[in-house]
């Protein structure tokens, strides 16, 4: 098991029970506007493989390190997948974007804390708001099944989504438009 | 992911955000790192309670002290569960902790387990192909942030005192389970 011999070192597997919907939710975070969320748990897998082989001792943070490590993981991997894609296109078809984003530690911190912040902030939203927040991601519905499910237009769905975003943005502290 | 929702670009940073909020984490066992990581339980293989208790007499290792040497690992381990694992068997330890507790006791991990024994099926094994009961579970496993084998085992010890005593039929069984569960994922929320 890796992480014995080395003082000072909680084991592979303890840190990951700990820690593993903070990692994910980070690898999605820095993922997401690149269209490669759904990679998410690779790119977390790849840190822990990483960590199986050199496990450093000495780490007073844990969770901010492992979140470090994912998110310059994520930020490698989206490199590597836009390069497979000019290769494999001939094109800069897959937008990169590893850029400082609004909501990045010194607005909302990366961690517990914050999933509860962002968690009150939909639950504070109007109806139907919070049912499009919660469908389109939680639920990870479609546009078209939201609006069946609320009897309104895809449209209105759509003036929704957007509406409620900017409410979040607004209550979240994210910046003016 | 949907891509049928159209988002202004001043709008994509609070999008990533809500989105990884509300990511849905896989159990335990659908999640390769945590089977990499030896967190999900080997169904073949469980640890031996004689043995743990044996090992741990013969180095002279007390409950509490090897509970605080899996602690210094990071795990959460109390001298209770040591206690427990040790009298009553412990079919839900997973081979990291299995390992963990090799490595401080000196020994080969095989040597602490045994193959897994089918004991008499309780009220909700009876149960656990129900719909409605696997629903139960993977919802108090997304409550816990724990394997759905780790939350059938607390709800089935959760409910072991009523299990044939309290509840007539199996659907009144189950109505007490979903209060269970409400009232666990009630003290969750109150705890952030």
């Amino acid at each position: 098991m890796a992480g014995v011999g080395k003082q000072q070192s909680p084991d592979p597997g303890a840190l990951y029970l700990t820690h593993r919907s903070d990692l994910i939710r980070a690898a999605v975070y820095v993922l997401y506007r690149s269209g490669l969320a759904d990679d998410a748990e690779d790119v977390v897998q790849r840190v822990f493989v990483k960590l199986l082989d050199n496990m450093p001792a000495n780490i007073t943070d844990w969770r901010a390190y492992l979140i470090t490590l994912v998110r310059r993981q994520a930020i490698d991997f989206i490199r590597e997948k836009v390069a497979a894609d000019k290769r494999d296109r001939n094109d800069a078809g897959l937008a990169i974007n590893t850029s400082t984003h609004a909501f990045d530690e010194s607005t909302v911190r990366l961690d517990r804390d914050r999933t509860t912040t962002v968690r009150q902030a939909i639950s504070a939203l109007p109806e139907p708001h919070r049912t499009v927040i919660i469908a389109r991601y939680e639920e990870e519905s479609k546009g078209k099944a939201v609006a069946e499910k609320l009897g309104i237009s895809p449209g209105r769905v759509s003036q929704i989504h957007a509406e409620a975003l900017d409410q979040l943005r607004a209550a979240l502290g994210g910046g003016a438009k | 992911m949907t891509d049928d929702f159209e988002v202004p670009e001043e709008l994509r940073d609070v999008e990533a955000l809500i989105a990884s909020t509300l990511r849905v984490i896989p159990p335990l066992e659908e999640d390769p790192t945590a089977r990499l990581l030896g967190l999900v339980v080997d169904p073949e293989r469980e640890l031996d309670p004689a043995a743990l208790r044996r090992v741990r007499q013969v180095r002279k290792i007390g409950p509490e002290a090897l509970a605080s040497r899996l602690q210094t690992r990071g795990w959460s381990v109390k001298p209770l569960d040591i206690i427990t694992w040790e009298s009553r068997g412990a079919p839900t330890v997973v081979p990291a902790i299995i390992a963990a507790l090799a490595d401080e006791l000196k020994i080969d991990p095989v040597e602490l387990t045994r193959g897994s024994k089918k004991m008499t099926a309780s009220r909700l094994e009876l149960l656990k192909d129900r719909s409605d009961v696997q629903r139960l579970i993977a919802r108090l496993s997304n409550i816990r942030h724990t394997s759905l084998a780790d939350a059938f085992a607390l709800l089935e010890s959760s409910t072991t005192s009523f299990a044939y005593r309290g509840a007539p039929n199996d659907d009144q069984y189950i109505k007490t389970l979903a209060s269970l569960v409400d009232v666990i994922e009630r003290q969750s929320q109150n705890h952030g």
